[in-house]
């Protein structure tokens, strides 16, 4: 445990600067938005939108956490003249592993969401004072969407992960590739699957036009409902089976991971 | 210290070690640098050292007293001397007769350049 | 002559335990072998200099038995653990001081207080006296120093994890002429009988008094590994003025005012010992003429 606290503190201590500079961007956006909002509803009568924060977290927390996941393991695994610092770190494999996705995937959102609260608890009296524009404090759980977008964030943020450690090079944008390719791959597959369903259930020559029929919201939901099942079976593969398989991938990749070249 | 190409180093370091007997800057009985200090004000490896502490052990030129650390003999410097003077006799000795006889020089211009640097030694006596 | 040097070898380093075991290793990147069928072994309490040409592969032996490459072929031992699976155990019990390496921007207290709760030895009384040896300010950021300022924090450091086994690759590059004097009298009172030193170099006059046995790596084997002492037993160094014959001596040698000529030792015959860049040039030229060794 105390490895672990060690391997945490290392991690946080060799990217301060970077989080800060992150940081800071973030406070920037969010105060330049707020201020321009304010300054419209104020001279040009554009109702003032009062979910702004709520608005702009999910893009952060989603877009920033990705590419920050991707570039979680780049120096230490892949890095010619960083890497062996990592390697030879007397902690496990595990805990180097855990030390950074734990990082990414509890600490970041919960740091993001505090981040948020502070600066819309410091820009709102301010807006308050200056442009005479209500409070409205940062509320995640406003929308009741919090939960989903934790738990899209929870998946993907282990696929980012995963391409982190797989990919030596250019790791996010291979990754979005990666996804890119497997989407089209599986949507293609899921075609092939869908235009065999239907050939056997109204045989292959059937017209479009007939086809559209049975495809009516009333008879699409009958026509699916054996297909439940599947439904059920595909959430628990998105969001358990996948991210858990890249986290287990991604942590095999940790345990190979060798020094790039030497002689 | 300057070491040279001609001898085992261990070999240099106990010629090193005979000196500073000699000349009495560590005197009988003293308590002698260890090992690891040795090594590094000499920058050598330390089994080096250990090396040559043990050859010394050897022809009694230092005593070893276990848990506290090295001591040179109750008579070193007799020892050393005793060596340095058979070395000279039997090494340097002959061969110095040698170049005399090459160079036909005889005992008699030996005893002429003895009583010469006797009188400078007279006149500068700190020289050496 | 190399299967004596083996028992001279067992009889002065018996009952040293050795630390480091590899046997029949084979390495390759890609198509291009580097080692094929090498074996060495290291014995505790030794500094050992590794020696080896440009691209002999000494890094990469040094990254293999710290774990940080893996091998295709043959077993290594290192304190009795796979290197591959770098446990906290082992890792905790090696340091390995790269030829070169950037530090994260920070002053070098602060990386003393991220990296020492690694290493459960760690004696930082040991750390301050070699900081102040090398007039290392502790407050200067990292990423201000040059090269041999950062060898300086890192060797203290790994000095002073009191790691059973010290990897030093290239140590003395980066460092100026009184830096050096004062690394190799750090190493020397750094040594104990507990630990092992490995130091590649290519600056072999930067350590001639200090590494013993001396370890060579040339045509992806291990062809020497043995004291120097060994060889000065039975070899002898004497100048003549003459040229010597084809069949002369082992090893010959132009010099400045006439010819190095390396043989057998005999009682009458008065020469000087072998320096280690004669030694190597000796080992690597034997090893050519005749695949066993030297005859």
């Amino acid at each position: 445990m105390n490895r672990f606290s060690a391997l945490v503190k290392r991690e946080v201590k060799t990217s301060q600067k970077d989080l800060f500079t992150y940081g800071l961007v973030i406070v920037l956006v969010m105060f330049a938005s707020e201020t321009l909002q304010s300054v419209f509803a104020r001279y040009a009568g554009v109702p003032f939108p009062a979910e702004s924060y709520n608005e702009m977290f999910p893009s952060f927390l989603l877009l920033g956490g990705f590419i920050i996941s991707s570039l979680m393991f780049s120096e230490d695994m892949f890095g010619k003249n960083t890497q062996h610092d990592w390697l030879m770190l007397p902690a496990t494999n595990l805990e180097k592993f855990l030390s950074k996705a734990l990082l990414m995937i509890v600490a970041y959102p919960i740091v993001l969401v505090v981040l948020f609260f502070l600066i819309s608890v410091v820009t709102e009296p301010i807006q308050l004072i200056i442009f005479g524009n209500p409070m409205a404090m940062f509320n995640p759980f406003r929308d009741g969407d919090f939960g989903f977008l934790l738990a899209q964030y929870w998946v993907w943020t282990s696929v980012f992960l995963l391409g982190g450690t797989y990919f030596r090079k250019a790791h996010f944008i291979k990754t979005v590739l990666a996804v890119g390719v497997i989407t089209l791959a599986l949507g293609a597959l899921g075609l092939l699957f869908s235009r065999i369903v239907f050939a056997i259930k109204f045989g292959a020559s059937m017209p479009v036009s007939d086809a559209m029929f049975y495809l009516s919201p009333v008879n699409l939901s009958r026509a699916l409902s054996p297909l439940k099942v599947f439904s059920v079976i595909a959430q628990i593969f998105y969001y358990a089976v996948l991210p858990i398989f890249c986290l287990v991938t991604a942590f095999f990749r940790v345990e190979e991971v060798q020094a790039t070249d030497a002689v | 210290m300057q070491f040279n190409t001609h001898s085992p180093i261990y070999m240099q370091i106990a010629e090193y070690i005979h000196d500073l007997i000699l000349s009495n800057v560590w005197e009988d009985g003293q308590r002698i640098p260890s090992v690891r200090d040795m090594a590094m004000e000499l920058e050598v490896n330390p089994n080096t050292v250990i090396r040559t502490y043990s050859l010394l052990q050897e022809e009694g030129t230092l005593e070893n007293q276990r848990g506290i650390g090295y001591f040179t003999a109750k008579d070193a410097r007799t020892l050393v001397l005793q060596k340095r003077r058979e070395h000279f006799l039997k090494r340097e000795l002959p061969s110095l007769f040698e170049t005399m006889e090459r160079l036909g020089l005889t005992m008699k211009d030996l005893q002429q350049y003895a009583d010469n640097k006797e009188k400078d030694d007279e006149i500068e006596p700190q020289e050496e | 002559m190399e299967q004596a040097m083996q028992e001279n070898a067992l009889a002065v380093q018996d009952g040293q335990e050795v630390v480091v075991h590899m046997q029949n290793i084979g390495f390759s990147y890609a198509q291009n072998h580097l080692f094929n069928h090498l074996d060495l072994e290291i014995r505790r309490g030794n500094i050992y200099g590794l020696l080896g040409k440009n691209g002999a592969g000494k890094t990469t032996l040094l990254k293999i038995l710290s774990g940080q490459l893996f091998i295709e072929e043959g077993e290594t031992k290192v304190l009795e653990e796979n290197p591959q699976k770098r446990t906290p155990s082992l890792l905790s019990e090696i340091f390995y001081l790269p030829e070169e390496f950037p530090l994260p921007k920070m002053k070098a207290s602060e990386y003393l207080a991220m990296r020492s709760p690694f290493y459960p030895k760690f004696d930082h009384e040991k750390f301050n006296q070699y900081c102040s040896e090398f007039d290392i300010d502790l407050n200067q950021r990292l990423d201000q120093m040059s090269l041999g300022q950062k060898k300086k924090v890192l060797l203290s450091f790994g000095l002073a994890t009191n790691t059973a086994l010290l990897i030093l690759d290239e140590p003395t590059n980066g460092l100026d002429i009184p830096s050096k004097r004062q690394f190799r009298q750090t190493v020397a009172s750094a040594m104990t009988e507990q630990r092992t030193f490995i130091i590649s170099t290519h600056q072999v006059r930067d350590m001639e008094n200090l590494i013993d046995p001396i370890i060579i790596l040339h045509d992806g084997k291990v062809i020497f590994n043995d004291t120097v002492e060994s060889v000065n037993e039975k070899y002898v160094l004497s100048l003549t003025t003459e040229q010597p014959k084809a069949d002369e001596g082992m090893y010959t040698e132009k010099v400045l005012g006439g010819w190095m000529v390396l043989s057998e030792r005999t009682d009458d015959r008065e020469g000087k010992p072998l320096d280690l860049e004669t030694l190597f040039n000796v080992i690597v030229e034997q090893s050519k003429g005749s695949a066993g060794g030297v005859k």
